[in-house]
């Protein structure tokens, strides 16, 4: 069943974040895709997540999909400028990439090129007008396409902003979803009630909230986390767990899977998993 | 201890000058070790076995990162706490590690220190309190039960499993579904697992401790000595020491069981409890050896063992014997005691009133063994080594039988009332077990125990199972049901046999250094020690003279002074040097009751009429070195060799020049 019919349908989707290679060899990221591929609805492949140089989302995506596996192509708005985006949505599209999820981009200063440029001449919103521009046939310059590409559009939507930055997040989410997108994804979890000011302004029952399960690794990166990401809320009970586990790998698998359960039952529309590193653990996230 | 007192080391791993200076003065309560680079952090943190572990930035950026896997995946470093400290600020943007790296950091802590926090070092210890974390991630890695057993506002509870013989059995998924259950029930602090229960082959209890760890209990691994000679039992501790395993509990352990492939196992024997507890305290201060001429330090491991005692003994002899090897077990280093199960309030109370008045701090757990009445039977009859029930409490069982559950709610209520009576007379904790309970079951005692504790007094009368003519190793405080701290007087009256008079004599004569025997004998043994043909007929002569007289099995590091002249090696089937196991009966060996009286009680008899007795206890002896096997164990003593020699001070003779080449 393709995402889309799975969102149609009103089933819970599962979508994992399968980064592309740091290096020009496939078969590991097609190691732990292959096996997986029964329990996943869609593959999301990040486009030089934490700005980190990689293999491109696009090529990463072909790959997969020549596999067989269903994906959901990131394309982000810091590395192109406008004609090269619509470039490669043309070519996703022509490659059978059904499902685009647009994101801004994280900040070069995090990531391994910190002297790289920054390009962001389109934003969010633009990206996504753009996307629904190419359905409808004609580019962003005004000028007719011989043939339209039909895409899944997505985006990210920071829900764990809180005042002021939730006030306009929210508004750039209203925009996103004008501008196309059929479902938002959200950053980490791990209390749902942490999203509920961002949900409470939502309207839920036309919008697929997709939040993410990260996988955490140690007491030590979830405390990263809580110090330097202000938009994920970790529970210290959660760090807790961690600290007191023997098992700290399986307690945080445990984790996950749990959160994972936890968003079925909340009734969201499906969930990322991020495993960031260890994908060798989906399986076991994945179990039922 | 001395390393107990061990100042705290941590290793602070980072390139830039002023990082190294700020954090080394924001630490001053430690030994503060510092690396500069990866490779040298990375020898540092393997040589010098730092307790704690503060990485920062490395040049160039993503050497920190490497460094952190390495440390992480290294045999030596993989459970040393690893705090990741980084500078924060937009000046320090490009030395902090990206996100990605961070979002597969795995380390204990992550800390960024702000240029505000920073500005002076009192207020970076007071804001970062890395000392703190430093100081609790430590206690993280370690031993959870050793934390509770010496809180003295916590009651620790251990959960004895019996690991079932066979790879793939039932009896395994039951102890690790009872895992299970501990580790969200909260309610207790370890799970203990038998060595071979029965002297019979079984699933090992390291390995199953390992499972037991990752499925996150903290196991007591039962160390019995039957099965495994000195080297074998280094070695597992070892491997149990790199799987973060902690916590011991040395035990003599059954003598072999008939179950095993093909007839009786060999038992092994070769240590003691008092000298496994003597290596592991080595090994805990960092084991020596030679090699190459040289001695080497082996790094320090970290265990928390225990040992075991039986005050459930009917005669003098016996119960002095034990105390005598309890003695030996804590100077060696026991840390905990856990008493052989039983059921007489005023005997675990004996084991708390001797260590009070011997000025032992060591922790004790109450025995509590859920008892069903056809246990009892057996135990009453002997069945089980060292497992006492005397015939009140079997009619006591056999009358709870008769209710419509058969006695199963009176039989853990007693339970509970043993729980209640542990923590109230001052048990450090309580050491649960029993065939076949549930944790649903273990839960209950321990909530009811808890409910009963503040009555404890009064249920210590329920709990009254005196041997006939038992004795007790104090006075009866007739107020309490317990023991004062006087002690009884010990009326035994045993006389010396005619064959021990005769050895005393002797030895007086040819063993004691200022003997004119002594002095005229060393010389000429001397002279025979370096022969070949007198050699071997001195030791001819001397095995079948003590075949005769002591059944010799020629050991040649002979024990006979320290046991009165009875044989540990030939006469006690556990080979036990430094005092009684646990499964003597009514004075008789474990292994042939009504057969041969405990070498340890025939010690006794015959060093009371000298008023020697405690002499058992004076010392302890060390293993049997097997170098000497088969060899004279006079020649041995005479020339300096033995164990005996070594605690006399008995020098090998001077060595001659070496020829010149």
């Amino acid at each position: 069943m393709s995402l889309k019919s799975k969102f149609e349908a009103g089933e819970f989707a599962i979508l994992v974040e399968t980064e592309p290679p740091k290096g020009a060899d496939i078969s590991t990221m097609l190691a732990h895709a292959e096996p997986i591929k029964d329990q996943v609805d869609a593959f999301v492949v990040p486009e030089m997540s934490n700005a980190i140089l990689r293999m491109s989302a696009l090529g990463a995506a072909i790959a997969l999909q020549n596999k067989g596996l269903e994906t959901a192509m990131q394309i982000n708005c810091r590395d192109r400028n406008q004609l090269a985006l619509q470039a490669d949505l043309l070519a996703a599209g022509a490659c059978g990439i059904n499902n685009i999820i647009a994101v801004p981009g994280d900040d070069l200063k995090i990531g391994d090129h910190p002297q790289a440029k920054a390009v962001n001449e389109l934003n969010l919103v633009e990206l996504l007008q753009g996307a629904q521009s190419l359905q409808q046939g004609e580019d962003l310059g005004g000028n007719p396409l011989s043939s339209a590409p039909s895409f899944l559009l997505g985006a990210t939507a920071n829900a764990g902003a809180c005042g002021e930055e939730l006030t306009q997040e929210i508004k750039t989410s209203k925009e996103s979803l004008a501008a196309g997108a059929q479902f938002l994804i959200t950053p980490p979890l791990f209390d749902v009630a942490s999203i509920e000011p961002y949900l409470e302004q939502i309207d839920r029952k036309t919008t697929k909230i997709i939040p993410t399960v990260l996988l955490l690794k140690s007491a030590g990166m979830a405390r990263y986390i809580k110090q330097t990401q202000n938009n994920i809320i970790i529970p210290d009970q959660v760090i807790d767990r961690i600290r007191k586990a023997n098992d700290k790998a399986k307690t945080c698998t445990d984790i996950a899977r749990e959160m994972l359960a936890a968003l079925k039952e909340a009734g969201f529309a499906g969930a990322m998993i991020s495993t960031v590193g260890w994908e060798h653990k989906l399986t076991e996230i994945l179990a039922p | 201890m001395e390393n107990e007192n061990k100042k705290t080391r941590v290793l602070v791993i980072g390139s830039e000058a002023a990082y190294q200076e700020m954090i080394g003065k924001s630490l001053d309560e430690f030994e503060v070790l510092s690396a500069t680079s990866e490779d040298e952090g990375l020898a540092l943190a393997r040589n010098e076995r730092p307790d704690a572990i503060v990485l920062g930035y490395l040049e160039s950026r993503g050497t920190a990162y490497g460094l952190h896997k390495k440390l992480r995946s290294g045999w030596i470093t993989k459970n040393t706490p690893l705090l990741i400290v980084e500078m924060g600020g937009d000046d320090n943007a490009d030395k902090r590690w990206t996100r990605q790296e961070a979002l597969e950091m795995d380390a204990d802590d992550y800390i960024t220190i702000s240029a505000d926090d920073s500005a002076s070092i009192s207020l970076l210890k007071e804001t970062i309190g890395l000392t703190e974390k430093i100081t609790v991630r430590m206690g993280e890695r370690a031993s959870s039960m050793k934390g509770k057993l010496l809180d003295p506002n916590d009651f620790c509870v251990t959960w004895e499993q019996i690991p079932g013989r066979g790879a793939f059995e039932i009896a395994h998924e039951e102890v690790l579904d009872n895992v299970a259950k501990a580790a969200t029930g909260g309610k207790i602090d370890a799970i203990s697992v038998t060595d071979n229960p029965g002297g019979n082959p079984a699933l090992s209890t390291e390995m199953l401790c390992v499972q037991i760890k990752k499925a996150g209990m903290e196991p007591l691994v039962h160390l019995a000595c039957r099965d495994k000679n000195r080297s074998e039992i280094e070695s597992l501790l070892c491997g149990m020491a790199a799987e973060g395993i902690k916590n011991v509990l040395v035990l003599t352990g059954d003598y072999s069981g008939s179950d095993a492939f093909e007839g009786l196992a060999k038992p092994v024997f070769d240590l003691d409890p008092p000298n496994v507890l003597r290596l592991v305290e080595k090994m805990n201060q960092g084991l020596e050896h030679k090699a190459m001429r040289k001695t080497i330090k082996l790094a320090a491991t970290d265990f928390y063992a225990g040992a075991c005692v039986s005050p459930f003994k009917k005669l003098e002899s016996e119960l002095m014997g034990q105390y005598a090897k309890l003695k030996k077990k804590v100077e060696a280093g026991a840390k905990f005691i856990i008493p052989q199960l039983g059921y007489d309030a005023r005997k675990f109370h004996e084991i708390l009133t001797w260590l009070k008045v011997n000025n032992f701090n060591v922790p004790v757990l109450m025995n509590i063994y859920v008892l069903p009445f056809g246990t009892g039977r057996f135990m009453n009859g002997n069945g089980i080594p060292g497992c006492i029930v005397t015939d009140k409490q079997l009619a006591e069982l056999a009358e709870e039988k008769k209710a419509d559950d058969k006695g199963k709610a009176a039989m853990f209520l007693k339970a509970a009332k043993m729980y209640a009576i542990g923590k109230g007379m001052g048990m450090a904790g309580a050491h649960i077990a029993g065939h076949g309970i549930t944790y649903e079951q273990v839960e209950y005692i321990i909530d009811k125990g808890e409910e009963l504790a503040a009555n404890w007094k009064s249920l210590i009368a329920e709990f009254d199972y005196p041997q006939d003519d038992g004795f007790y190793l104090f006075e009866k405080d007739e107020e309490s049901g317990l023991n004062t701290e006087v002690y009884a007087e010990r009326t035994s009256r045993p006389k010396a046999p005619l064959m021990y008079k005769f050895t005393r004599l002797a030895h007086h004569l040819i063993f004691e250094e200022k003997s004119p025997v002594f002095k005229i004998l060393k010389p000429v043994l001397g002279w025979v020690d370096n022969s070949t043909i007198p050699k071997h007929i001195m030791d001819y002569c001397e095995h079948m003279a003590k075949v005769s007289m002591f059944n010799c099995m020629n050991c040649g590091d002979c024990a006979l002074f320290d046991t009165a002249y009875v044989c540990p090696m030939s006469q006690c089937p556990k080979s036990q040097r430094n005092g009684p196991c646990g499964g003597s009966n009514d004075g008789w060996c474990e292994v042939y009751p009504n057969e041969k009286k405990c070498i340890w009680v025939q010690a006794y008899d015959r060093l009371k009429p000298y008023h020697e007795e405690d002499n058992i206890a004076a010392y302890t002896v060390p293993p049997c070195n097997w170098q000497l096997w088969q060899t004279s164990s006079w020649l041995n003593f005479y020339m300096g060799r033995d164990h005996s020699a070594k605690r006399l001070g008995i020098k090998p003779p001077e060595p001659k020049e070496t020829p010149k080449k």
